[in-house]
């Protein structure tokens, strides 16, 4: 029971991070029907640039700053390369994102090194907490926090300002917000610094849990894919949702086929409701 | 009579197939080059996975980013017969070939109604369920060592004569001949009737309905012949190396040959893909025996041809007729 | 005779109910034209009748058959095309291969994987005999995009014909069109209508009056009225819904 329910928190945290990470994905997927591959190698970023400025400043300025360079790394993409293929055959925007991905984790292996490094957490969150029916560790209970708070506050955003309003808007016909007088180009750079940083913070929140790796970047993109299928393009709360599925699923039974899981659900779901739990029915599909 | 034989020999040496076919024929005698053949074999392989996969990228217009999934399939049903059920060349190659075909189908019909980037997103996520079943499933896929000891048997006709596939030279010939084949047959199915109702579905898959077309059926049709293609390819790649990885599942696969496809072309012209596969593959081998962070050149290679020539090299050379389209 | 009928049509979207209850006659071998104003429902009724939307409720029966919920290719198959408000063509090919695709759909071909379509001759005679009825011999291998909009347009109509449907859905076919290019198109609908039976959508009530035999006035998802254009001419209830909002 309690191993159980020590899974089960596990399996909560992970959804919460996993969570972050598709929903700057699914943000830019809805927003600009770019599938992002390069996003996986934003979260590995944010790691390092924590890993490197946590032993000068601290984890709580390091934070803010490797969220802020992996913002900027996003604007550069988006800038520089992917918006020349807005509107183009999703193969365009899905492998040019791809050779980015490529050729970042190769700079991550000339900057940092082949091997892994691990990221001690913070001081003042080490060791365990005692929840009554379990001891559980702080530093766990600490990124669920976290992880939750920076939900809330895209929540806010996306719902309570009018550029969220405008994003959504976006998200559905951007003709219309261009017709509204709205600078389209502008909002979609600004989407894509977004969803950038949610990679990136999830990126800094994630790196004590596991030691960071060249190879992280790619191993965090597959689950982001599932999720996004498995809410539905687009939704915010599929992808909360979603996240929370596949931490919780993945973390319950381990063993050698835990990774499948979450696949064999997509599939079953797709059966049942082709376009995901939450997502609505869009011109991304007939 | 002999105005007819005339016909035929003037379209058969008017055909850009002979010439590709007769430029691997006697590219093991070619001085210096001739001697990878084993790269040379590969080239072919790819060649043919290509060719097939641009039946659904080039002529259907469905972006899959999953074909590396049946392509690794078909290599490990073929390494498994051979392991567990059948030695031999012909059953296990027609079994690998069969059930990387099945699976392709039942894919297909989960994702034929879909289009565009949803459809690509679907691809992914089901490549990457076949992967981890591939990674995990020691007992039959050999897990993270994969299958080894596939060798290359002898075909032949039992007293009449016998060819040993083990020799690199005789593989070659042999992988050689399906892909001559199989390069004919992809000609005659995006040339036929079949074929122009898929371009129709690309051009505007709406109207293709409208005049009475069931698009779904002709979208799921294409997506499994392309993975007929890739897992015959996938076979031939095991019996290359002996051995089947899980690699070859990964997705990056599925991201090269979508490459290789643009690369040389495939999008505006049918020998595009063939163009592609081979450069790509001799310009991967080159660079990664001489540098080791080629993965950083390789990416930006990527990048490069998307934006700058996203029709490939055969759309920059045929660019002055006006428009892209494949005949 | 009646060819195509609807009982209690109805779908929604979301609070709006675009199309409300609709029980509409269509006789065969006449032109029947459906008219209203904007956002009455009448591309959302043909969009019913040819199966690219489901009705919530109600039934739809061509020539006696129940063709309620087929898929698009089926009600196709069984006599029905339509022609699209918005031109709806394989933009990046030529007019040869736009008329090629609808007829080697009537002529049955599609499944043949190994014959080659440079040898379907009676599908390349079809094609030319199409494409110089309605005018456009010589550009055969013109790519669409670069035709002129009049031309396009008749195209349009042409590649709904290709199907020889018994049934034919024009969806405002002169929309767009200028004033000198209108009387082409309004001919070349008139002599159709000699063969096919056809339900229009169309906003030049001139044209209006003087082509059809049946109207049916939309208004607000409703059938507000239906009768001869005399009838509806005289209709009140039409002049205050609709033709007085004109004046």
């Amino acid at each position: 029971m309690e191993l159980f329910l020590c899974y089960l928190t596990n399996g909560i945290v992970n959804g919460l991070i996993y969570a972050v990470v598709a929903l700057g994905f699914t943000l830019i997927l809805g927003v600009m029907q770019v599938i992002n591959f390069s996003h996986g190698l934003l979260f590995a970023f944010g790691a390092y640039f924590s890993f490197s400025l946590m032993k000068y400043v601290g984890f709580w300025i390091a934070l803010p700053i490797s969220c802020f360079f992996v913002g900027v790394m996003g604007i550069l993409i988006e800038r520089l390369a992917v918006r020349r293929v807005y509107g183009k055959n999703p193969l365009f925007g899905l492998l040019l994102t791809f050779g980015i991905a490529m050729a970042l984790e190769e700079v991550i292996r000339m900057v940092w090194g082949k091997p892994g490094h691990s990221v001690t957490a913070p001081d003042f969150i080490a060791g365990v907490v005692n929840l009554g029916i379990m001891y559980y560790s702080k530093y766990r209970l600490f990124l669920a926090g976290l992880s939750a708070l920076v939900i809330l506050l895209v929540w806010i955003f996306l719902e309570r300002t009018p550029y969220g309003a405008i994003i959504k808007a976006g998200a559905h016909d951007s003709e219309m917000v261009m017709a509204l007088g709205k600078n389209l180009p502008k909002m979609r750079t600004l989407v894509f610094g977004l969803g950038a940083a949610l990679a990136g913070v999830a990126g800094v929140i994630a790196a004590p849990i596991h030691s960071i790796r060249p190879v992280m970047g790619t191993y965090v993109l597959m689950p982001a894919f599932v999720i996004v299928v498995l809410g539905g393009i687009g939704s915010f709360w599929g992808s909360i949702i979603g996240g929370l599925i596949f931490g919780i699923s993945t973390s319950l039974y381990p063993g050698r086929f835990t990774d499948i899981i979450p696949y064999v659900l997509m599939a079953l779901i797709l059966l049942w409701r082709p376009r995901g739990l939450m997502g609505e029915k869009s011109i991304l599909e007939v | 009579m002999n105005s007819v034989v005339w016909q035929w020999c003037r379209k058969i040496l008017g055909s850009p197939m002979f010439w590709i076919a007769g430029f691997f024929a006697i590219f093991p005698f070619i001085p210096y080059i001739g001697e990878f053949i084993s790269m040379g074999t590969e080239v072919l392989i790819w060649c043919l996975f290509a060719m097939g996969f641009n039946i659904l990228l080039g002529y259907t217009g469905l972006p899959s980013f999953g074909h590396g999934a049946y392509f690794g399939i078909g290599a490990y049903a073929l390494g498994i017969t051979f392991k567990h059920l059948i030695q031999g060349v012909w059953i296990p190659l027609i079994l690998g070939v069969l059930v990387g075909t099945l699976f392709t189908a039942g894919v297909g019909l989960l994702i034929a109604r879909k289009r565009g980037i949803y459809f690509a997103l679907l691809t992914i996520a089901f490549s990457q369920m076949f992967f981890f079943v591939a990674f995990r499933w020691d007992e039959v896929t050999g897990g993270e060592t994969g299958l080894s000891g596939v060798d290359r048997m002898s075909v032949g006709i039992p007293s009449l004569f016998s060819i040993d596939l083990s020799s690199g030279l005789n593989y070659y010939y042999f992988v050689l001949a399906i892909f001559a084949v199989s390069m004919l047959v992809i000609w005659r199915i995006v040339h036929s009737p079949f074929g122009r109702v898929l371009q129709a579905i690309r051009e505007n898959e709406v109207r293709t309905k409208y005049v009475g077309y069931n698009t779904t059926a002709y979208k799921w049709a294409s997506f499994t012949l392309s993975g007929l293609f890739a897992s015959l390819a996938g076979c031939l790649h095991v019996l290359l190396q002996n051995a089947a990885f899980p690699e070859v599942l990964e997705w990056t696969k599925s991201g090269d040959v979508v490459m290789m496809t643009l690369l040389g072309g495939g999008m505006v012209n049918f020998y595009g893909s063939i163009l592609g596969a081979s450069i790509f593959i001799i310009f991967r081998d080159l660079l990664s025996s001489f540098w080791e962070s080629w993965l950083l050149l390789y990416g930006s290679v990527f990048v490069i041809i998307i934006l700058f020539i996203p029709n490939g090299i055969l759309g920059i050379l045929t660019q002055k007729k006006g428009r892209a389209v494949l005949k | 005779m009646a060819i195509l009928q609807t009982e209690n049509l109805t779908k929604s979207f979301g609070g709006l109910t675009a199309v409300d209850h609709i029980n509409l006659v269509v006789e065969a071998n006449c032109i029947t034209s459906i008219i209203g104003p904007n956002g009455a429902g009448k591309t959302t009724l043909f969009n019913l009748i040819t199966g690219i939307l489901k009705p919530d409720s109600g039934k739809i029966s061509f020539g006696g058959e129940d063709i309620t919920n087929l898929p698009i290719h089926k009600i196709v198959s069984k006599g029905i095309s339509r022609s699209f408000q918005v031109l709806n063509l394989y933009d990046e090919l030529s007019v040869e291969e736009n008329i090629w695709i609808g007829i080697q759909a009537h002529q049955g071909h599609g499944k043949e994987l190994f014959s080659h379509v440079n040898r379907l001759p009676a599908v390349k005679e079809r094609t030319y005999e199409i494409i110089r009825v309605i005018g456009l011999a010589g550009k055969e291998n013109e790519t669409v995009k670069f035709l002129p909009y009049g031309e396009r347009r008749l195209l349009e109509l042409a590649l709904s014909l290709t199907l020889e449907p018994s049934l034919l859905l024009l969806d405002e076919p002169m929309s767009g069109l200028g004033a000198d290019e209108r009387p082409r198109i309004l001919e070349f609908i008139r002599d159709l209508s000699q063969r096919v039976s056809m339900i229009l959508v169309e906003h030049d009530m001139d044209a209006v009056m003087s082509i059809s035999e049946r109207i049916a006035v939309m208004y607000q998802g409703r059938l507000l009225a239906e009768g001869t254009p005399e009838e509806i001419k005289q209709n009140d209830e039409v002049q205050d819904a609709y033709l007085g909002g004109l004046r």
